[in-house]
């Protein structure tokens, strides 16, 4: 299983489009790209994940951890293209209330 | 021109300069991206040793002196794959220290964290829990409080290894150094703030507890993002499903947990499990359709408790894709009257 990883950066965010599952087997790589980001804390992060098919709870750890991280420099993590599937477990691990998703994006 | 005739180009080049030319540390340098390029590529050292010779032959050098000194380059390009090797084998020397540490996490949860399983004669118990790894990130635990309750919890640590285990050894001693029957919502309340403070920011736990009352029949219940539960109502022959508002441990430093009661019945089910269940993926790679699990336990359901645990695990395991597998738990709590 594979995940594809693109990062665009605009202004003050970090634009992440994933491509693929992410799993205990594909987070590593998330975490990778994730990592900098995650502790200079300069931009907001988006994470796409419209065609993601599969994510597991490791992938909501990584969301999780990116969200503390994020909060301690002000900033923002949204998350969307969150299909039903996947919002399940968001609604479910109570994690939908301290995240944005799905949200409609300002207009550019 | 294959990628192979670049690399042989490359090479001749390097001994041409070193033989005939007068830059030597130009081929030297040449040398370090050869190797690199080559050693990215996974050629073996005999493959250059091999190339070093062909090209000997083909550019016709034959005086002594000359072959010797060629001999430079090939050891320049050697050297490369020693530092390679090097560098293998401390990963391997660390790859090992990593093993250990594993096993370390795995006896402690084998031993410290082993849950008993009480006997009653009012209500029978049953639990399996199966690592999918060497490492379990699932967790139960079940208290007997001696006073007609019974507490029981059933987690998820998300975030594997050692971290993992240490935070199940936090919500084990804090589970049972209470010594009192706790109601669910004050329990998870205090066992988030144990978590919350403790574990890496990626981890966090959910978990299902419960309180239940034998002599009142009621069952108390909260929930930290845990997968809902299920209530199998025997009379009815029908699944109800059991859950509580509450966020995943370790996440929000002040969280307030939702707390529910429901009356269980004569021979009805508590049965509480982990997205190893719910999540499982077969063999065509789909998820696993949940009425099929609530089809297999309405099967066996005058069982007892740890033969229907152990029948639904072996039933799984025949449809799991071995690719995908999860830690899986299964905790079902019968109430037995008669």
């Amino acid at each position: 299983m594979n995940i594809n990883i693109d990062t665009t950066e605009k202004e003050n965010e970090y634009l992440i489009v994933l491509d693929g599952e992410l799993d205990v087997y594909t987070a590593p790589e998330l975490q990778k790209v994730l990592d900098p980001i995650r502790q200079s804390g300069s931009h907001n992060v988006k994470i796409d994940l419209t065609d993601v098919s599969y994510m597991d709870s490791t992938g909501l750890g990584i969301f999780v951890g990116t969200l503390k991280d994020l909060n301690q420099h002000e900033r923002e993590l949204r998350v969307t293209g969150v299909s039903n599937r996947i919002l399940r477990l968001f609604e479910i691990t109570g994690l939908r209330d301290l995240m944005h998703i799905n949200e409609a994006s300002e207009v550019e | 021109m294959t990628y192979i005739d670049d690399l042989v180009n490359k090479y001749r080049e390097i001994l041409n300069l070193y033989l005939y030319g007068d830059d030597a540390d130009q081929a030297f340098d040449w040398c370090q991206s050869f190797s690199e390029e080559v050693i990215e590529m996974d050629t073996s050292p005999e493959e250059i040793v091999s190339l070093h010779i062909d090209l000997l032959e083909d550019m016709e050098v034959e005086d002594v002196a000359l072959v010797k000194k060629s001999l430079d380059i090939l050891q320049e390009v050697i050297i490369s794959f020693g530092f390679t090797y090097r560098d293998y084998k401390s990963m391997m020397n660390k790859l090992k220290i990593h093993d250990k540490e594993m096993d370390v996490a795995s006896s402690l949860q084998e031993t410290m964290l082993k849950t008993e399983i009480p006997t009653f004669e009012t209500m029978k118990i049953g639990a399996i829990s199966v690592p999918a790894r060497k490492v379990s990130g699932d967790y139960f635990n079940i208290i007997d409080h001696k006073d007609g309750m019974l507490s029981f919890a059933v987690a998820d640590v998300i975030g594997k290894g050692i971290p993992a285990a240490i935070a199940m050894s936090m919500i084990k001693f804090g589970m049972d150094s209470y010594g009192y029957s706790q109601l669910p919502s004050d329990s998870l309340k205090k066992l988030n703030r144990v978590v919350e403070k403790n574990v890496n920011q990626n981890m966090f736990v959910t978990m299902f507890y419960g309180l239940y009352d034998h002599n009142t029949n009621l069952l108390y219940y909260s929930s930290a993002g845990h997968e809902p539960a299920l209530l199998y109502r025997y009379e009815t022959d029908d699944f109800e499903e059991i859950d509580a508002k509450g966020i995943v441990l370790g996440v929000k430093e002040n969280a307030r947990y939702e707390q529910k009661e429901i009356e269980i019945g004569n021979n009805d089910m508590i049965i509480v499990f982990t997205d190893g269940v719910t999540e499982l993926r077969k063999h065509d790679d789909t998820f696993i359709d949940f009425e099929d699990v609530k089809d297999m336990i309405r099967e066996v359901k005058d069982h007892h408790p740890q033969d229907i645990v152990q029948y639904i695990y072996e039933s799984l395991m025949r449809m799991q894709n071995p690719n995908k597998k999860d830690d899986l738990t299964l905790f079902i709590l019968k109430n037995n009257k008669d």
